[in-house]
């Protein structure tokens, strides 16, 4: 691309910039902070918060907690959404738009509302396994997600050489992994990051269905802040936002795949 | 090329296989696309599936590719029916209109794939491969990924992916289409001479009259799911059957008439305006049927003035208008009941005699030249 950039263009980009990135960037600075509170600008440099986070048992279970759940939920998510996305893209079904539209509605429908009516459901059922209840409601939240961005690579998926394919001797599961999967991986790994991310940061959801042995970081953040008001709870945000961050960076180095070029 | 297509085909036994459709029809709910079809290609011979979209020709084709299944009918390769068999199982070659390059593999990778899926050993594969590539003249881009290849480059890594596995059928589905009008050309002729020289049977679906001349041994023109007329190339061409097929292959005039009679090999018929015709050509048409005369613009001989009354095959009027075409100049001339008739004149022809429009100029044509078709 030669074409100039308006300087315009390049200052509203850069201000769009500046409203994305800063509030990232303040937890980062106030968790280093050697302050017994928050403040911004830090004072002092010191990484003890996180060293006081990290050796916090509460805070390593809240976070390994968060990741099993995210892991298993993003699992699920895949195993339902990836058929279900290559069926409403591949074949013509009856109430196809009905199907979508219902399986898209946790997108639509306020989160907190969705736990509301998770919560009510589970207990007319007398339900009691949290974890299974988590799981649940995570999925139906994660799920939108996946299907969404695995349904968009599966409509770019060139028919013709899944014929071409078969013709020059290909059988169907050869098709599957040779020709349809290197077309879709873009997409199923998008769907997969989405799905880990929603459910990691998820608190509207957990917020209703969790208990003191199932206790995901964004409650356990929480009921941080309301206890106390020093750099700790930067720390932790600070620690959530890395952790995305380096989800996504090792994410392209193994598969080569950049998200910039995912969105686009 | 041929010395390479030699090495090549190195089983000397190999021979392309017949294919045979007997009473294939496909339904689409209330819908009949094709319609009790029956065609043959023999082994090695190249057949083309002529007609305008919508004619049935495609679905022909993914018949036999097995990509549809026919609703009934039977098709045969080399006499074994393969209705029913998979696709992957009917070992077919076949060219897509958009190439259906796999865009994340390597050319050579992209060649190298149908003999994967045969479980030829890498060693032979690649060397395979690479000698399909120097066959179609890519030896050099082994390595590019397709979407770095121009139009015909991609083309020429369709050819070769589709014939490094020796299939016994190739199929082509508007392999040219997407291509300019000089490099279709050079295609053709490449790939005719290839199908030739590895003794392939070809089976070849287009819209292009001039593509079917040009490729192939045999021509079928469908019409709505339908064979109207399934010859040699230049019997179709030259003896076309219907008013639809000698409109669909090159232009003609029809001239209503009606069959009065039959002398010396002669089929006689009289037209409007008491117009006479006399057709050397053979034809199964009788009086009782609607016919049409066909003249073909290129059959037609111009001299200046009026035609003597009771002439057969002639035709005179005003020179309406002409248009100079590089190496013909047609030439329109208004009939007496208010139509056009043209004709191409070979531009050598009018160095002396130039017809100027508002002159009254006579068409003549030969009875070997009268076509006699069915139609209104």
């Amino acid at each position: 691309m030669t074409a100039t950039v308006s300087p315009w263009l390049k200052a509203i980009v850069g201000v769009i910039l500046l409203i994305v990135v800063a509030p990232l960037v303040v937890p980062l600075l106030m968790s280093i902070s050697d302050t017994a509170y928050i403040v911004f600008p830090p004072r002092g440099f010191t990484l003890k918060w996180y060293g006081e986070v990290l050796a916090n048992p509460e805070a390593r279970g809240s976070f390994l907690f968060s990741l099993e759940l995210a892991a298993i939920v993003t699992a699920i998510s895949l195993a339902l959404g990836i058929p279900c996305a290559a069926g409403l893209t591949r074949y013509r079904l009856p109430g196809q738009d009905a199907i979508l539209g219902l399986i898209l509605s946790p997108l639509i429908v306020p989160l907190i509302v969705t736990g509301v009516a998770l919560l009510q459901l589970f207990s007319l059922l007398g339900s009691r396994a949290t974890f299974a209840q988590l799981i649940i409601g995570h999925t139906v939240i994660c799920l939108p997600y996946v299907i969404r961005s695995v349904s968009a690579s599966f409509v770019l998926v060139d028919r013709n050489l899944e014929d071409a394919a078969a013709i020059m001797g290909a059988p169907p599961h050869v098709v599957a992994t040779r020709v349809i999967w290197p077309q879709v991986r873009p997409g199923i790994l998008a769907g997969a990051i989405f799905s880990f991310i929603v459910s990691f940061d998820d608190y509207p959801i957990s917020m209703w269905l969790a208990d003191g042995d199932h206790f995901p970081v964004p409650l356990y953040l929480y009921t941080v802040i309301e206890r106390s008001f020093d750099p700790s709870i930067a720390a932790i945000s600070s620690l959530m936002i890395l952790f995305a961050l380096l989800l996504v960076l090792v994410i392209e180095k193994v598969f080569g795949i950049s998200l910039a070029r995912l969105a686009s | 090329m041929t010395a390479l297509a030699a090495t090549f085909a190195k089983d000397p036994e190999f021979r392309g296989a017949e294919v045979r459709l007997s009473r294939i029809t496909r339904r689409y709910g209330d819908l009949t696309v094709v319609n009790d079809v029956d065609l043959t290609a023999s082994g090695g011979e190249i057949l083309a599936l002529l007609g305008p979209s919508g004619c049935g020709k495609t679905t022909t084709l993914r018949m036999i590719a097995g990509l549809v299944a026919p609703s009934s009918g039977d098709i045969t390769i080399d006499g074994r029916s393969v209705v029913g068999l998979p696709v992957h199982k009917r070992n077919l070659g076949m060219l897509f209109q958009n190439y259906a390059l796999f865009p994340h593999l390597t050319v050579l990778e992209n060649v190298a794939f149908g003999l994967a899926m045969r479980g030829v050993s890498k060693a032979e594969t690649s060397e395979r491969a690479r000698e399909a590539l120097r066959l179609t003249r890519l030896g050099n881009f082994e390595d590019r990924m397709p979407a770095a290849l121009s139009g015909g480059q991609q083309q020429r890594v369709a050819m070769a992916r589709a014939i490094v596995y020796r299939p016994r059928v190739l199929l082509l589905d508007e392999p040219f289409g997407a291509l300019d009008k000089k490099l279709r050309e050079e295609m053709q002729i490449e790939l005719r001479q290839l199908c030739n020289s590895l003794g392939l049977t070809t089976i070849l679906v287009t819209h292009d009259q001039e593509e079917a001349l040009v490729l192939a041994d045999q021509i079928a023109v469908m019409r709505d799911g339908r064979i109207e007329q399934a010859a040699p190339a230049r019997t179709v061409y030259e003896r076309p059957t219907s008013r639809f097929v000698a409109d669909f292959i090159g232009t003609s005039n029809f001239l209503p008439a009606v069959i009065s009679g039959e002398s010396g090999g002669l089929t006689l018929l009289q037209g409007a305006d008491g117009r006479l015709f006399a057709s050397a050509v053979p034809n199964d048409l009788t009086a009782k049927d609607a016919v049409m005369v066909a003249i073909r613009p290129e059959s037609v001989r111009l001299s200046p003035g009026a035609v003597p009354a009771g002439e057969a095959n002639a035709i005179s009027g005003p020179v309406l208008r002409t248009v100079f075409k590089g190496q013909l100049l047609s030439v329109w001339i208004a009939m007496p009941d208010g139509g056009e008739f043209v004709a191409s004149l070979p531009i050598e022809d009018t160095v002396q005699s130039n017809p100027q429009p508002g002159e009254v100029w006579t068409a003549r044509w030969a009875s070997e030249r009268t076509l006699v078709v069915r139609g209104q």
